[in-house]
């Protein structure tokens, strides 16, 4: 049933698409904001549970050319909000950094604001010093050229985002100088509770570690998983994004915040 | 002769450390009494405290696993210290138990001068390093808060969380624990611990407590058996206030030791595990960024910054890879 409905909003440089029940326009609409460059396929376990809680979850992604991050937080969101009429935005990994900068900015007015393993910080580090000074040329990057570099001995997608992470596919190389520009620049972003907010974390998540995280939200928004938040097992990035229990949870706070009764759905 | 009860009387336990060393009783300005563990040498002196429910031994498991030996060959002084109620200062100089009603607050109040000056004493430094895992990091915010830090030279923590806001579930569940500080006088983990030791490793458990992958079966039987320390009505009662309140506070609620840390200025080394599931990285952070020191340095122990493993709490201090990675810093930093 999620087949992958794609329709292009001419008003929109990103990519609103509506992955889940086609035809369904009555549930409340969650507005999901892709990573640049991230295959939206690594979205559709978040978009299914969001959907399996009644709600309508639509898909804002960043195809090449269009992944001007100053550009997605003052225009492309709040427009995205505007015509999707969605009134929750989600934001996983670096797509809630641009979620939440977005709300910080006071450019977006969502009632409430999930995010998921999203780095509201940057934080000094051995492994984010040598990605803040890798060179990214201006044109002909490759995502390959990009993610397969190797730090430490070690290569750098699965240190960083986990031993299964998602395809990379069409990253601009100037979105990629914006990470290492935020990296350099410890950039932070600050949720003072004015929308409600919700954060969940994990010890093991390098791109979003808790200590990048808790700080920057109310301290009753932030929610840890792994074994302090009583799960049976600890998640890297990519294991944090498919977890159940975290996704539940996100979306059971969407629902409990917007007031409406939750469509559960096995 | 009390020296050598005492030592008589432990014999018949399990003994706490891998063994070398001389031991020094010292009193304290308020009756009670600590233990130093001393591997001398001609060097600076260094202080190393352990956390809660361990002992000196902690950083003195096995040969192996031996920060005092480390630090010894390193050309260091190396004073253990055994804080009032664990190791060989669970009892006073007469075998007795210490007399209750102590608290956190009064390990940095009254065990840290008695065991400083001691040291300062009996070997003419001015000043010492100081090195503390866990709670014994905390206690060191403590002893600075109520006395300052011009007796110190260089000051290490390990895996210490300063932090306690917001209290994650399994904290929460801990906390549940923690009443029990109200009507017992201690909680046996020596004996959990060696019943734990005959166990075959508990994944959830050992996982909490360290990386499994990063302590062989030896270490791991060495901890259970011969590293742990009663948990105090004391230490429940404080930590339990602790995540109360969401914060670490002197039991009147006067100090917040988070607070006082503006007032640090010896130059502070802060090491947390990024796997470590009792004082999460950013739950120790906060250690570093509130601390006044004009130097200081955070380092996360994990992959991402180099490390062969994202350590666990305990697996900072004695870990396999204990002695090639965090040791080191340690010795680097007390070295600067």
């Amino acid at each position: 049933m999620l087949a992958l409905l794609t329709f292009l909003a001419p008003a929109l440089a990103a990519e609103l698409s509506d992955p889940g029940w086609s035809g369904e326009r009555a549930r409340p609409v969650a507005l999901v904001v892709a990573t640049p460059g991230v295959d939206t396929g690594a979205y559709l376990p978040l978009i299914t549970t969001l959907e399996n809680h009644g709600l309508d979850a639509r898909l804002l992604s960043f195809p090449p050319g269009q992944q001007d991050a100053a550009s997605a937080i003052t225009a492309e969101i709040p427009r995205g909000l505007k015509e999707t009429g969605a009134q929750v935005l989600v934001g996983p990994g670096l797509g809630g950094t641009l979620a939440a900068s977005s709300v910080a900015g006071g450019h977006a007015e969502p009632t409430a604001l999930a995010l998921l393993g999203a780095p509201l910080r940057f934080l000094p580090g051995a492994l984010n010093s040598w990605l803040a000074a890798q060179p990214v040329p201006a044109e002909g990057l490759t995502a390959a050229a990009a993610t397969d570099g190797s730090w430490s001995g070690r290569p750098v997608l699965p240190l960083l985002l986990g031993a299964s992470p998602p395809s990379l596919t069409d990253l601009d190389a100037g979105w990629l100088g914006t990470l290492a520009g935020w990296v350099r620049a410890e950039h932070a972003v600050s949720l003072d509770g004015a929308v409600p907010v919700w954060a969940g974390s994990a010890g093991l998540d390098i791109l979003a570690p808790p200590e990048t995280v808790r700080p920057q939200v109310p301290t009753e928004s932030f929610h840890r998983f792994g074994y302090l938040g009583l799960d049976p097992r600890e998640y890297d990035h990519a294991a944090l994004l498919q977890a159940p229990r975290a996704l539940r949870s996100l979306a059971g706070w969407v629902t409990d915040t917007l007031g409406i009764t939750p469509q559960v759905l096995p | 002769m009390n020296l050598l009860l005492m030592l008589l009387s432990c014999a018949s336990r399990s003994p706490p450390s891998c063994g070398e060393g001389e031991v020094h009783r010292v009193d304290t300005e308020d009756g009670a009494s600590v233990v130093l563990h001393r591997h001398p040498h001609d060097g600076p002196p260094v202080l190393v405290v352990h956390g809660i429910s361990t002992h000196h031994g902690f950083w003195d498991l096995t040969p192996e696993r031996s920060l005092a030996r480390a630090l010894t060959a390193a050309g260091f002084d190396a004073w253990l210290l055994d804080l009032r109620g664990h190791g060989l200062a669970e009892t006073d100089a007469n075998g007795r138990p210490q007399k209750v009603g102590w608290t956190v607050d009064d390990y940095g109040r009254y065990d840290l001068p008695a065991a400083i000056a001691h040291v300062r004493a009996q070997t003419g430094a001015e000043t010492v390093g100081y090195v503390g895992h866990s709670m014994g990091g905390m206690v060191a915010a403590v002893y600075q808060a109520m006395h300052g830090d011009d007796a110190l030279n260089a000051l290490v923590v390990v895996g210490s969380p300063m932090d306690f806001a917001g209290a994650d579930p399994l904290l929460e569940l801990a906390r549940v624990g923690m009443g029990f500080g109200g009507v017992v006088p201690r909680v046996p983990s020596e004996l959990a611990g060696r019943v734990a030791a005959q166990l075959p490793r508990l994944v959830t458990i050992d996982s909490i407590l360290y990386q499994p992958d990063n302590v062989d079966e030896a270490t791991r039987l060495a901890l259970y058996t011969r590293g742990a320390s009663p948990l105090t009505r004391g230490e429940l009662k404080q930590f339990g206030q602790a995540v109360d309140q969401g914060r670490f506070a002197s039991m009147d609620g006067e100090i917040d030791y988070l607070e006082a840390l503006e007032r640090l200025r010896v130059p502070l080394l802060v090491i947390a595990g990024r796997a470590d599931h009792i004082a999460p990285v950013d739950r120790v952070r906060p250690y570093y960024e509130a601390a006044g020191s004009a130097e200081k340095r955070f380092v996360v122990a994990g992959r991402a910054e180099g490390f062969s493993h994202d350590y666990g709490h305990c697996d900072l201090g004695m870990g396999n890879t204990a002695p090639t990675e965090t040791f080191p810093l340690v010795i680097d930093w007390l070295k600067r």
